[in-house]
Order: C-alpha cells, then structure tokens, then sequence
C-alpha cells in the first residue's frame, strides 16, 4: 500500500490559482488565515513567454495553444468535449487561464442579476449587482484597470486606475461607425496597463494579448495577486495535483489529497477548502470526490453539479479594408471598445437577452493565413487584401443554463495519475442561435457603415469555450443550486466555491472581473462571519 | 518518433501547389522549408507525421512520373476533399512554416525576430473621441 504523508493542518485550502482562487488565497491571508493554494500546474517563467520567441506563432499553436488537448503539458488534463458544440480552452498552471487572457473586462449589468424576474427566463441570482460592486472596485484596484468612467450602457462607476488603451486609427474608425448608426460604443475595460501601474510596465502593444510579456503589463494573477499573498504568508504549491477532496462522518470537508511534485501522494488537513478548478475542473473534482456520506459526488445532494454548463456563444463578421492608415496588427488584440446597443432584452426582437460586441484587431502573418487564406493560385492576392487590413466584430451572446448541458467524469479518458477526465456535453439553444443571427446582421451593418470593402460573416465559433460557468451554481434552494449566496456549499458548511461554476446565468460579457468579485465577496464572508474556521 | 520528410521533387511540388512563387520570391517549395518543416514535427506531436502522411495520400492520386503542376494541383484538392481533418493540419504546418521564414516577412512587411520587446508605435489615448457615444442618455435596465 502506498503511505500518504500528512501535512500540517491549515484553516484554509484553496484548489486553483487561477482568477479566483488567487484572489481568495490573498484576501485570507490578508485577514490572517493560514491558507494552502494547492495548483496542478508550475510557476510560468517569464523566459518562456511566447512573446520573446521568433517562434511566437508554432508557440501559440502549440505548447501554448488555448486546448489543453493540443497542448498535452504534463499539468494538462484532456477534456472530451466529443459531444460539446464548443471545445473547451483553459490553461493550467499558476495564474490559472488569465496565463493565457485577453484580460478584456466588461461587468455584468443589474439585469443579469434578475432574468427570471424581467425577462422569464433561467433563474435569478441570489445577489445583485450591488452586493459585488465593492468586490469589482477592490479587483480592479488588485489587477489594474485602464477605463474611463461614463459609460451610458452601465451603471456609473468609481474611476479606473489607468486611462484607456489608445483606440489607434483602425479603433477609431469602428467607433465612428458606431456613432454613425447610432448605436452605443463604450472604449473597453482592461486589465492591461496603459500606463505604469504597482511595478508593472505599460503596454507597447505589440499584439496578441495572450502570449503574455516580461513588461508585465497585461495582469493575470500569479503577477497581481499571488505575490502578495505569497508576502503575506501563503503558502502556493505548485505541481500539487488535488484528486479528491476528503470528507469526515459528518460530511464536512478534512483537506484534499492531492500528488505532489513529485508524483507522491499526499494528505492536506484544513480547517476549510475552497474550490476554484473552474467551471470544468471544479465539478470534476466535486464529482471524484464522492464518499459514503456523499455517494453523488461532494456537495451534489442537489443533483446539480456538472449541470447547467454555460460558455458564452459567439458569433460575427470581419472586414477588409483599404485606407486605415497602419496596420491592423498593430496594437492590443481585443481590448479596443465594445457595443452593448443590443445587450437587454427587447420585446421586439425574437430572442431573450442579448450580446455585448467587442472589436479585434488583424493579428500576425501565419494567423492571418491559417483558417482564413486559401491554398493555390489565389493565395497571395487573398493574403495580401487581408494582412494587416481586418477587424472583426465577435458578438458574445448570454448563453442561458440548461440542465443538459454539462460536465460529467470520463469513463475511459485519465489524466497522468489516473483520475478520470470531464466529459462535456452541450448544444446551442434555440435562443442562443436568434440572438447569434442578429449579431450577425448587426456586425455586417457596422463594418459596412466602418467602410470595409469585403465582409466575412461567421455564424458560429467552436473554440470558444473559454468562459465555464455554470456547474455549480449558488442559490437559496438547496434543492436546485450547490452553494448559497456566500459561495457555502449547501451539504458541507466549511466547503466554499468561488469560481465561474456558481454562476446562475452567464449574462452577456467576458466573466472573470465577476468571477474575481464573487471570490473576494466569499473571502470577506469567511473572514468576517466564518472566524471558527482560523485556528 | 517522427517520420523524416523527404525532400524530393513531389514534396516541392505540392508545396509550390498550395503556396505558390510570387514576384521574385519562390513558393513554398522552392524555399526550401524542409528543415523547418521537420524541425516542427519533431517538437510537438500535433504535427508528429502530418506532411509525411499528407505525402503518401496526394502520391496515391498521382501516375508515376513527374506530374505537372495542374496534376499536384488536383491531387491536393482530392485529399482535401477526402480527409479535411488532415488536410487543414497540413495546411497549418505549411503555413507556419512558410510565415515564419525572414524572406516573406521582407515581401509582407513584418519585422523579423520576437514580438518583444519593441512592440509597436501607438498614438495617445484621445477623449474627444467620446463627444457623440457620451451624449446618450443611461440606458442600463435599472433594478434592485
Ligand atoms: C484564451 C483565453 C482568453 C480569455 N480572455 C478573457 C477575457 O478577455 N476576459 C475575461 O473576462 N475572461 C477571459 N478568459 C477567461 C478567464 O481566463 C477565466 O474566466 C478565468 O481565468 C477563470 O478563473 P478561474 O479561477 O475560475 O479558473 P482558472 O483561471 O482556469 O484557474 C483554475 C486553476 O485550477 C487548477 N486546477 C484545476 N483542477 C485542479 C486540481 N484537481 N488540482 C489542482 N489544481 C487544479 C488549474 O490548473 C487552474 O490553474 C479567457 C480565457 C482564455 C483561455
């Protein structure tokens, strides 16, 4: 028999270091819990950025592509999304996926909090826009935020730490499209530096967010938030691979067993554990963790963990243009402005909800080529009329919860220790395929009025699924939801989630300033009212 | 492990076939990528054996001899056809390979070298941009 070696107890266990689990290992460290972030994946060094390679564009399609299932690093878990009309990207190390973010940062409007309520759809949140407003502030100041104030689609809001990002001329020009049509643009949120912020460098936009930089400039959490836990005394584990999550006779979890560096196995007594695997890496862990007490999985008596798997869908279009005066991949990707004009519902319309618009700029020459350039005789004509001539218009539709979209564990796929991988299930609704077809239309009309000369429409994106909400949500039933208000498991009152699985609905925009927010939110919940949980 | 790539006049041809010669630059083929091509498949497994096996399929439809390019050209078009999973792999790898070589990025205009860290000239962020998206009125559903 293999011996498990114990650790010494902690109050708090944290599972991920990804945008959640970051944020609470700071704040409970910050209020003076002795917490353990137990992280499957190394420390990514600066050196290995893709943006210090002449090879940046094998690199992305490779080692740092978006799918764990092209990457195949010893920290990536494959993910069978056979059955799933879009294939899920995440990246797995310290910093979670913001390693591999566009860092573009929109809130979630009021509405969202409420489309039962106004709209009949879906199920209301538990909270409102209000309760997390504070926790939006306090990441933004964490992250960095470059913004402006006055967005007439939103809420007012407290000022940014940084100005914009400079729209650059092609940005201009869809602005004034916008403008020509009558319909709202707002510069976008980012958390992306424009100008020096906390020992992090500005950007110098030399493109694809994604790809990371040694300036620092785009946050992402193991450069933001981890370091400063790490001051305050957390103790981050890399390679530290969780299996299950245990539990004792009265249900309530002990600690994880996880691997180690080292591939050995080991016991982390706490006090607490708080899961922040993701919207995929969370229900796994929940549902590998059964026991007698909780023979469907942790924290399931619901029936509800892996349910109702929300992604966003995306749709759009993309223009050629002759005359915008510098190249298009000059600058950040995507964090140029945003449209929310078709963001509410309206009753006039044949579908519920809405989509945000966020602009993207032209990336480099082999992403130029690959999927969109033609092989043969035309190739050069049709590479030439797009290199450094598009932007596209991707409309993110609010993705409404079905229970049979999901997560369930593999029956035949492992990671390299052996514990099954999340089989996905999930189709587009009927819904989301109306609204993905106005966004169509929409962005045709904008890129027209932007003067472009050629139009590609896209109907639908597959590899998208890089927003994973949904599977453990929170509510006040618990009956029908896994955690209350708090992020508190219903079954085990020192169980917490925090990540974008306790999303009830997944409104209209890019998640992880509301993910961070709900993990703050739940940190000063076990800081102020769960002190039985410090030693 | 990785199957060598022979660089015999069909691989150039095909290559020439799916990126032709433009101006005074030669196509994928007469670039000589092969050593880039090979250097690809070996460091990750997405690309292990995808123009090796790309090569046999487009053999099959060819006569022996020395086909001319309309012959490659239809050859190409078929394995697309038949298996487009592989073909878009090959594709990529071909594309790759092709858009990282400092002889095209001289004919396209991209700077050679990595990303950083000289980034691009952008010109300041300017408010007055805002004037006409700033005049709406709060259109936010308003709720509690
Ligand atoms: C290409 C890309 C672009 C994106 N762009 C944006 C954007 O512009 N704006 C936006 O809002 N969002 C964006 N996102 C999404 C954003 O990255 C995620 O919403 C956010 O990182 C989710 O935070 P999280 O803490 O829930 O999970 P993650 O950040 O994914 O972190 C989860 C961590 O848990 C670890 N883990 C899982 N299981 C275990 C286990 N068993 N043991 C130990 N550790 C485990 C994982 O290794 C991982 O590091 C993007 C994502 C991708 C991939």
């Amino acid at each position: 028999m293999t011996s498990v070696k114990t650790r010494e107890p902690v109050d708090v266990l944290v599972m991920g270091s990804g945008a959640s689990g970051a944020a609470v290992t700071w704040s409970l460290s910050a209020g003076g819990f002795k917490v353990v972030c137990l992280e499957q994946g190394p420390w990514v060094p600066p050196s290995s950025y893709p943006t210090n390679s002449a090879d940046w564009q094998y690199l992305q399609r490779t080692t740092w592509d978006y799918s764990p299932n092209v990457r195949k690093l010893p920290a990536d878990y494959p993910v069978n999304d056979e059955h799933s009309q879009i294939k899920v990207v995440m990246y797995n190390a310290i910093g979670g996926s913001t390693i591999h973010w566009t860092a573009h940062v929109p809130r979630f409007h009021p509405s969202d909090f409420r489309v039962k309520s106004l709209d009949g759809v879906a199920e209301d949140w538990p909270i409102s826009y209000f309760d997390l407003e504070p926790y939006y502030d306090l990441n933004d100041e964490m992250m960095g935020c470059s913004g402006i104030n006055g967005d007439p689609a939103n809420p007012p809001r407290s000022p940014r730490q940084m100005p914009p990002l400079p729209l650059g001329p092609d940005g201009e020009r869809m602005a004034r499209a916008f403008d020509s049509l009558g319909w709202h643009w707002w510069p976008s949120d980012s958390h992306v530096n424009s100008t020096e912020y906390r020992g992090r460098q500005a950007c110098n936009y030399c493109g694809p967010i994604g790809l990371n930089c040694d300036r620092g400039a785009r946050a992402s959490s193991d450069i933001t938030y981890l370091p400063d836990a790490i001051k305050l005394g957390a103790d981050v584990r890399p390679n530290s691979t969780v299996y299950e999550i245990t539990t004792g006779p009265d249900g309530r979890a002990t600690g994880a067993n996880y691997y180690n560096s080292k591939g050995e196995q080991e016991f982390q007594p706490a006090n607490s554990v708080v899961v922040a695997g993701n919207g995929i890496g969370t229900p796994r862990m929940l549902l590998h963790s059964r026991s007698r007490i909780h023979p469907n999985g942790l924290a399931n008596s619901s029936g509800m963990v892996g349910k109702n798997l929300m992604f966003h869908v995306y749709a759009g279009a993309t223009g050629l243009f002759n005359d915008l005066g510098s190249p298009t991949y000059r600058g950040p990707l995507a964090n140029i402005i945003m449209s929310q004009e078709f963001y509410e519902t309206d009753p006039s319309r044949d579908f519920k909800r809405g989509y945000t618009f966020q602009v993207g700029r032209g990336q480099g020459p082999a992403p130029t080529a690959i999927g969109n350039v033609p092989w043969g005789k035309n190739h050069h004509v049709e590479f030439d009329q797009r290199f450094g001539k598009t932007m596209g218009l991707g409309a993110i539709g609010d993705d409404l919860p079905e229970e049979i979209n999901r997560v369930e564990l593999d029956t035949k796929q492992t990671d390299r220790h052996g514990i099954p991988a999340p089989k996905i299930t999930y189709r587009v609704s009927e819904n989301s395929k109306r609204l993905l077809a106005h966004g169509v239309k929409s962005a045709r009309k904008v890129l027209e009025a932007a003067g472009a000369h050629r139009i590609f429409e896209n109907p639908f994106s597959t590899n998208t699924g890089w927003h994973l909400m949904g599977t453990a949500r929170m509510g006040d039933d618990p009956g029908r939801s896994v955690v209350d208000r708090f992020g508190q498991s219903h079954d085990a009152d020192n169980l917490f989630i925090v990540d974008g699985s306790v999303f009830v609905t997944g409104a209209a925009v890019n998640p992880t300033p509301t993910i961070q927010a709900l993990a703050l939110r739940t940190a000063d919940y076990i800081r102020h009212e769960r002190m039985d949980l410090k030693s | 492990m990785t199957p060598d790539i022979r660089e015999d006049s069909l691989l150039v041809a095909v290559l020439d076939g799916i990126i032709p010669p433009t101006g005074n630059l030669p196509g994928a083929g007469g670039l000589g990528l092969v050593s880039e091509l090979q250097r690809m498949s070996r460091d990750h497994t997405k690309y292990e054996d995808v123009v090796p096996r790309a090569i046999t399929v487009i053999s099959r439809s060819l006569d022996s001899g020395e086909p001319d390019s309309r012959e490659v050209e239809q050859a190409i078009r078929e394995f697309e056809a038949a298996d487009p999973k592989d073909f878009a792999r090959f594709l990529e790898i071909v594309y790759l390979a092709y858009y990282s070589d400092p002889r095209v990025y001289d004919r396209i205009g991209w700077r050679t070298g990595p990303l950083q860290p000289e980034g691009h000239p952008m010109p300041p962020w300017d408010e007055s941009i805002l004037e006409t998206t700033k005049k709406r009125e709060p259109f936010w559903t308003r709720v509690e």
